[in-house]
């Protein structure tokens, strides 16, 4: 998929790690792992309203498209 | 990833998956026994010396049956008009002789494809026990029966046509013959099958979106 997620990249400058982050989140550590390793078919903006939120970014921070 | 609910099992499907196993053995019994007919040749004299005559009852009253037939004045008709009951005689034609073991791969490869038949009705079965529904694999298992299904009467009425040539069924009177039952149910039920497979695809698809959609 040309959509890359670049949560560890976010997660890696800000310091938190997977399970910290799904906890704050609200979502299983499973799901965010899945988000984390670009498995995700789709995410809900309420996902990604959290996750900014949390990591104080913007959606643009945590996707990218690439050729 | 969905917290999807555990559905509680049907009593049915215990019951249509002990059906099932029980099938499954009967039809494994049943292919050893083709299969050694088929290997040996079969017994040396048939049970029933042909020519023969044959009582018969139809529960349809009319009905236009295809197939080669000899009326008692000796004259050869590809159609008969049948009455509900009569009697008729069985003879070989010049195409007589067929070989035992002929008839034994004929019953092997109809066993056969019942086996086929049972095994995809037990991987589905085992499947939903374990509350797999909408997997690939189902889906395939379904497709498998629908063509299987579809195949069935299919076979059934180039075998008609083959037994047809080997033997003549002198209609006595309005008498006549009805050589097999045209299965044409199990061709719509194929074809259902085959749809629900679709249905079974496409929700595959669906479950994987939803269960990949954080």
């Amino acid at each position: 998929m040309p959509i890359e997620v670049t949560l560890d990249r976010v997660m890696k400058d800000r310091g938190i790690s997977l399970s910290d982050l799904a906890e704050r989140v609200g979502i299983t550590l499973a799901n965010l792992s899945i988000l984390k390793t670009n498995k995700a078919k789709a995410v809900r903006f309420t996902t990604l309203d959290a996750l900014c939120r949390e990591l104080g970014c913007q959606p643009g921070d945590l996707i990218r498209r690439v050729d | 990833m969905s917290d999807a609910k555990t559905i509680p099992k049907s009593p049915l499907l215990t019951i249509a998956n002990l059906a099932v196993a029980v099938a499954w053995y009967a039809a494994i019994w049943g292919i050893g026994t083709a299969f050694l007919v088929w290997v040996t040749g079969g017994q040396s004299e048939p049970v029933v010396s042909i020519p023969v005559d044959i009582a018969f009852h139809l529960t349809e009253p009319h009905e236009m049956i295809p197939g080669s037939f000899v009326t008692q004045d000796g004259e050869s008709v590809d159609w008969v008009n049948l009455k509900a009951s009569g009697q008729i005689n069985v003879r070989p034609s010049e195409l007589s002789g067929l070989p035992q073991w002929l008839m034994g791969a004929q019953v092997t490869i109809a066993v056969a494809g019942l086996l086929l038949f049972l095994h995809q009705l037990r991987r589905l079965m085992f499947n939903a026990t374990r509350g797999d529904y909408f997997t690939a694999a189902n889906a395939w298992h379904i497709r498998c029966l629908g063509i299987l299904l579809i195949a069935y009467p299919v076979v059934v009425k180039i075998l008609v046509w083959f037994w047809t040539r080997i033997y003549h069924f002198p209609a006595t009177g309005n008498a006549g013959f009805q050589l097999m039952l045209m299965p044409n149910n199990t061709l719509l039920a194929g074809l259902l099958l085959l749809v629900l497979s679709e249905v079974f695809r496409v929700g595959v698809h669906m479950r994987e979106d939803q269960e990949l959609t954080i």
